[in-house]
């Protein structure tokens, strides 16, 4: 068994089909025997989740993805966290891109940064990958009275 | 239902430019050999049975045929045609990627934004003062490079002090534009006058 | 009709069953049998989720697939804490001789309340 935090990766992880991070246990704690792997999902999931933690971030994705997503998620194959989120993992880091829906009124860099210090510290916490880079892309910005129907126009003559 | 005539004009559009890309991608092909070889042009019209127009078409193309010198210009030309037809059928094919407003960047990530997203949203807010009757907005990042312009066409209500429409449909819209790195230029436009009503 | 012999439980099996008491007391996981409901271990009738247990030659090697909720601790943490576990449960109840390795797989990361289905 492997002493040490040496970090393997495997293209067929025994437990999912997926590519997938695996970790050789070096807890001084407990025994060295056996393989810690996390799924691509979870880190997908962790910077999707990080991400709407932040104040000033209506929502992940856009309304097209948004639409397909609800199609996906009633027939059970989409999941609404990891919609607007979008990873590249390696054996040791983690690239991370982001489509976010901004709320008018909040600084659009200042919310960047958040969000990009959020998932930083999420990621790298959660998973232990150290995270290179996060992308954001502002898809749209969410004006309050977006989701309120509008009353129909009044006539323009008599 | 205009939105739906129109999905289905672009729609028709594309498949047209596929099937002409395609044509003549095929034409230019079966250009390569003269007579009845496997590659010519009286090769096709059977394929596609269309033998009396190769009959009646085919006298006039042989006379086309190019002998000696002439042939290599049009040897190239055929393989430009070729050329041609697969660059068409690429710009036709490959989906087109929304250009980025780039807003900043670091070595912990990049910050845009989608052009029309940064339109639309400039466009709500120029149209907030009340003599504001539209506003237009043209976004146009630049290449590579952070920052961009937009430019905001207003159109009003007649008024005597148009400078004062323009200031507040700017001063709404500026903080967004600032915060999205874009150069602001706004103009105003009257609506044409009313015929009908008086 | 004649009654149903009960036979001793497989060293796998009782490896099965440890497994999931020392996944159900850990607050904020759970397990997955995954999508086609492959990671599991047969108990008589019943099945227990998100426990394979493999023979390597003399030994038997688990692997425990399991959901974490949010915001979970370091999962190399967790996945420490439940190896960790069951090898305690296993020298308690005599079967550390048999236990080999302790594969932790975590793939996903819920909300409370949230049940999605783990591809």
């Amino acid at each position: 068994m492997a002493d040490g935090s040496s970090i393997t990766k495997e293209s067929a992880a025994p437990a999912s089909s997926s590519t997938a991070v695996t970790h050789r246990n070096s807890e001084p704690l407990s025994s060295e025997k056996g393989q810690t792997t996390i799924t691509d999902g979870v880190v997908t999931k962790v910077a999707g989740l990080a991400a709407r933690e932040v104040p000033g971030v209506y929502e992940l994705g856009g309304s097209t993805a948004r639409a397909i997503g609800n199609v996906t998620q009633k027939v059970g194959l989409g999941d609404a966290r990891t919609q607007g989120v979008s990873v590249e993992v390696g054996q040791r880091e983690a690239a991370v891109d982001l489509t976010v829906i901004i709320e008018y009124g909040e600084s659009i860099p200042q919310v960047a940064e958040a969000v990009r210090n959020q998932v930083i510290k999420r990621v790298e916490g959660i998973t232990g990958l150290s995270v290179t880079e996060v992308n954001i892309t502002v898809n749209d910005l969410y004006f309050p009275g977006d989701d309120v129907e509008q009353p129909p126009a009044p006539p323009r003559v008599a | 239902m205009v939105l739906v005539l129109r999905a289905l004009a672009t729609l028709i559009g594309l498949l047209l430019l596929v099937v002409l890309a395609a044509a003549g991608l095929a034409a230019a092909i079966f250009s390569l050999q003269a007579g009845d070889g496997t590659l010519s042009l009286s090769q096709l019209a059977s394929l596609l049975s269309l033998d009396d127009v190769r009959d009646s078409v085919g006298g006039w193309l042989t006379g086309l045929e190019a002998g000696g010198p002439v042939a290599v210009v049009a040897a190239l030309s055929g393989a430009g045609a070729v050329l041609l037809g697969l660059g068409l059928l690429i710009g036709a094919l490959v989906p087109r990627r929304e250009r980025l407003l780039i807003i900043e960047r670091s070595p912990q990530g990049a910050l845009s934004a989608k052009r029309r997203a940064a339109a639309s949203a400039l466009q709500d807010l120029a149209q907030q003062p009340r003599v504001v009757l539209a506003a237009k907005v043209r976004v146009r990042p630049r290449r590579r490079r952070i920052g961009g312009r937009a430019r905001v066409t207003l159109v009003h209500a007649q008024t005597p002090e148009p400078g004062r429409v323009l200031a507040a449909a700017r001063g709404a819209s500026e903080p967004l534009a600032e915060q999205l790195s874009l150069r602001l230029r706004t103009r105003r436009r009257e609506p044409r006058r009313a015929r009908r009503v008086s | 009709m004649p009654e149903r012999v009960q036979r001793p439980a497989s060293g796998r099996v009782l490896l099965a069953r440890l497994a999931e008491q020392v996944i159900a007391a850990q607050d904020a996981v759970s397990t997955t049998a995954g999508r086609d409901g492959r990671w599991v271990t047969a108990d008589g009738d019943r099945l227990i989720d998100g426990v394979v247990v493999a023979a390597t030659g003399r030994r038997l090697d688990v692997e425990l697939h399991v959901v974490a909720e949010w915001p979970p601790e370091p999962l190399q943490q967790l996945a420490a804490r439940l190896r960790g576990g069951l090898e305690r449960s296993a020298s308690n109840s005599g079967l550390s001789d048999q236990l080999g390795d302790v594969d932790v797989a975590i793939h996903d990361v819920r909300e409370r309340g949230d049940t999605g289905a783990v591809r």
